[in-house]
């Protein structure tokens, strides 16, 4: 199911602001078709260190390499051509721009033309079940559209590696057994998924391997089962796990 | 913005170039019309063409400029002396200019476009007003003061009557609002729109904002210094303070706001409604034709926020889409 | 030791013309400091204030350091209407629709002035404007200009009192509160609208002071100066950090200075040839203010700024 040269690698990622440590050597692995999940209670630094593998944070030291390729100080509009999306937890699609709209933005990443990047976006509507609605605009979409279409601009990047912030939560349970199984088919066309998720059950169901983070630090790693009968986990989450 | 595609069910079937198409016919007539006319007619449809550069940027990406009218400048200065010392045609020459108003530009936005909004305004008022002082100051280059004239062995001499002058005006406002049509359904002009909206989500999604604010930067002042060549052209005569002050900078950009910035004809339509109320009190009361500028802007920022053509379209997307959410 | 001589003339003449400049800046950092907007229309005041003494003084031979005394109170009024009639109304829009109305105030005030005294600058002469003092260091003689020293005094007198009014009183609380925190001060009462237009009227106030100051100095009032006052508060206050007042103060006389200085030593130094002088005296200060815009954008004394 997964090759095994990793085509993410995060080696000891450190981010400080001003005299705090948000995140303290932090290292991930990531190979095409797997799906890493990224757990630990708030204020753990897994949106610090999302943002920093991203490049909307700068590190203060260690390196990111994309398909064996440094990425530790490029910026992060350059990452999408190099092969990485990303969504964000609130979403951000253009208020004012139709959906197709949106989603062409991204295709114009590997479609210069007009028409091209048009077709390239309409397919991706279809995958993510938007199409009904490419003319409209996103203010007036529901929180499950404007996930689908977050993840739709994400996708229409045709990238190797996705970074998804917290896509399930929030979503009625029918909407949630959508994404997931989304989720799933993804990682199997060979795309390399790193999620971030506080819903444990959903972690569990869909990660090859799960990092789990306090206080800027991992704590503890391996695939779920192991995860979740590990100490220092239950202990960090203060006594349970969070079920939504 | 609108889609691209047009949306509302009573223009579905008419296509944006039919509408150009219209506009220019129409325009192409006024010589024929009001044919006594013409310095009206040509100072009002220069400022549009101006406005409508200036809108490139300033509607496109949210950089407000104040310092445009040195970009009209270098268009100007740029063609008629490269005319009177190389005998360079006054299209060479023009080019030349609007080249050189790209890579000035280019080299302005890289420094200045880190500054958020306002800050950038202030920015542009000061290097603007530099230029102004270099211009003025440095009269070995460029006569200072006492300002440049075109003679009859710098242009051909149809080019000094009003006619074609008419219509090489109208020439210029054709290419700009071609090339606002284009942008419109660009790769460059989605990514300009994007930009404009939420600049850090566009980064997340490939574009590069400073890059796209720049090349929208270095087209505004290419055109603009292509209606700076053309309104020297006009003049015949100039001196530095007739292109490079900043009131010249506030008229292109208040016409722009006016008439509904960041629409493809809000800047045209600007000149439009401006121009009878500047000209009478340009001939009539021989100065403060900017009164009307002042009284407007106060007016459409109160009432009319998007400006003439913003609003129309607004109430038109509206009355097309009764249901949706914020609009009822 | 010409250079140095000249060069401490230079600083004093700078300094004084400084003061007055920091008269401008002041009002202009006021405003901003409050009410979070950029008053494009500052230097229409100015002139609005030159005008303004120059009538008296032609129409009814008022001098101008007595007319300053109904002027002021004119331009509060005025300040106040037009934040009541047109300001008021922007509160809950964006900063940049505020900056536009008050681009266009500006505008209209600058044109009704062209329509009634029309584009010539209209000299005014008063018999003491190039009296001077002399100070003796060692073998130095230094000039100073009495109207400007005077001017500097007034301008010192109007800021102490501005500052006095904003430490001391309550009005001056309510003040600080609403530009700190307009929600806040709401909640504890404070009609900030009455706010708002009270600082801009004084603000208002400041610039028009300003200017009736500076028609003794400058003996001619000009229109199209409107734009070149616009840029020196805007200098002023950039360089001090917008928003602070006394920074304002240190703006207004690191300006004055850089300007005197570059008119007068540059042409002194044999590499620039004449080149450069007093030819170029606003463009030094421009050029002052591009760099702090791009490598300290807050300036000496204000709070750091957001950059891209």
């Amino acid at each position: 199911m997964t090759s095994t040269a990793p085509i993410l690698e995060a080696e000891s990622v450190v981010v400080k602001f001003g005299g705090v440590t948000a995140v303290n050597g932090v290292s991930l692995k990531l190979r095409p078709g797997e799906i890493v999940g990224l757990i630990g209670p708030n204020g753990a630094g897994k949106t610090t260190f999302f943002n920093a593998l991203t490049g909307f944070v700068p590190k203060s030291s260690g390196t990111v390499t994309l398909s064996g390729r440094n990425i530790s100080n490029t910026p992060a509009f350059e990452l999408p051509r190099l092969g990485m999306a990303r969504t964000f937890q609130v979403e951000r699609p253009f208020e004012d721009m139709t959906v197709l709209e949106n989603v062409m933005i991204s295709s114009f990443l590997h479609h210069s033309q007009t028409r091209e990047a048009k077709r390239a976006a309409l397919e991706v509507l279809e995958r993510v079940g938007l199409a009904d609605r490419k003319n409209q605009k996103c203010s007036e979409l529901n929180l499950a559209r404007r996930r689908r279409l977050e993840v739709g601009k994400a996708l229409a990047l045709s990238p190797k590696v996705l970074f998804l912030d917290e896509v399930i939560a929030g979503l009625n349970p029918p909407a949630q057994a959508e994404m997931i199984e989304f989720i799933r088919q993804l990682s199997k066309t060979g795309i390399g998924i790193v999620m971030v998720e506080h819903i444990m059950k959903v972690i569990m169901t869909l990660s090859d391997h799960v990092i789990c983070m306090a206080f800027g630090e991992k704590i503890a790693e391996g695939t779920p089962i192991e995860i979740t009968s590990n100490q220092a986990v239950i202990d960090a989450y203060l006594g349970g796990t969070d079920d939504d | 913005m609108t889609s691209p595609v047009p949306k509302t069910k009573f223009f579905a079937r008419v296509h944006p170039l039919m509408v150009l198409g219209l506009v220019l016919g129409l325009l192409a007539l006024y010589p024929i019309v009001f044919g006594s006319f013409m310095n009206f007619g040509i100072s009002t449809l220069l400022l549009g063409g101006l406005a409508l550069s200036w809108d490139i940027l300033g509607g496109w990406t949210g950089q407000n400029s104040l310092g445009h009218a040195a970009l009209v400048g270098i268009g100007a200065y740029t063609m008629t002396l490269l005319a009177e010392s190389l005998h360079l045609s006054p299209f060479f020459g023009t080019i030349a200019g609007m080249i050189l108003a790209a890579l000035v530009a280019w080299a302005w936005g890289s420094l200045t476009f880190r500054l958020r909004g306002s800050y950038f305004t202030l920015s542009s008022i000061a290097v603007a007003e530099i230029i102004r002082l270099i211009v003025l100051n440095e009269s070995w280059l460029t006569n200072g003061a006492e300002g440049k004239s075109l003679s009859t062995f710098d242009l051909p001499n149809f080019l000094y009557e009003r006619k074609p002058e008419y219509f090489m005006v109208l020439a210029f406002v054709a290419i700009v609002l071609g090339f606002g049509h284009y942008l419109k359904y660009s790769k460059l002009g989605f990514y300009l729109k994007a930009v404009r909206e939420d600049e850090e989500g566009a980064m997340a999604l490939g574009v590069n904002p400073a890059r796209a604010k720049l090349i929208a930067f270095a087209i505004s002042a290419a055109f603009t210094a292509l209606g700076g060549s053309l309104y020297a052209m006009y003049l015949q005569a100039f001196e530095p303070d007739t292109f490079l002050l900043t009131a010249t900078s506030i008229q292109i950009a208040l016409l722009a706001i006016i008439g509904g910035r960041g629409t493809i004809y809000g800047p045209l339509v600007g000149s439009f409604v401006l121009a009878i109320p500047s000209e009478f009190f340009r001939s009539q009361l021989q100065e403060a034709n900017l009164l009307v500028y002042g009284i407007l802007i106060v007016v459409v920022i109160l009432y009319l926020p998007k400006g003439v053509m913003g609003t129309l379209e607004h109430w038109f997307y509206k009355k097309n889409h009764p249901l949706e959410k914020g609009n009822l | 030791m010409e250079i140095v001589s000249q060069g401490l003339q230079s600083i004093i003449d700078g300094l004084l013309t400084g003061g007055v400049y920091a008269m401008i800046g002041v009002g202009l950092s006021l405003i901003f400091g409050v009410m979070k907007v950029i008053n494009f229309g500052h230097g229409e005041f100015v002139i609005l204030g030159m005008y303004g003494a120059f009538f008296s003084f032609s129409a009814l031979g008022i001098d101008p350091f007595v007319s300053i005394l109904f002027i002021a109170p004119l331009a509060y009024g005025l300040g106040f209407l037009i934040h009541r009639l047109v300001l008021s109304k922007l509160l809950g829009a964006n900063q940049q629709s505020t900056q536009l109305a008050t681009l266009g105030t500006g505008l209209i005030i600058s044109n009704l002035l062209l329509l009634k005294f029309g584009a010539q600058p209209q000299s005014f002469y008063n018999e003491s404007s190039s009296n001077t003092w002399s100070m003796h260091l060692g073998t130095l003689e230094l000039r100073i200009t009495i109207i400007r020293f005077v001017a500097v005094l007034l301008t010192a007198v109007l800021i102490f009192g501005l500052n006095y009014v904003l430490y001391r009183t309550e009005l001056g609380r309510a003040i600080r509160a609403t530009a700190q925190n307009r929600l806040g001060a709401e909640l504890q009462g404070v009609d900030t609208r009455k706010i708002y237009a009270v600082v801009f009227g004084t603000g208002v106030t400041l610039a028009v002071a300003a200017g009736v100051l500076l028609l003794p100095i400058l003996s001619t009032a000009t229109l199209t100066m409107n734009t070149t006052f616009t840029n020196k508060a805007f200098i002023v206050t950039v360089l001090g950090g917008l928003g602070s007042i006394p920074g304002a103060i240190l703006g207004g006389l690191i300006l004055g200075v850089v300007e005197s200085l570059g008119s007068s030593i540059l042409p002194l130094i044999p590499a620039l040839g004449n080149h450069f002088g007093s030819n170029y005296r606003d463009a030094y200060g421009l050029l002052i203010f591009l760099l702090v815009l791009l490598f300290k954008p807050e300036g000496l004394f204000g709070r750091t700024v957001k950059r891209v």
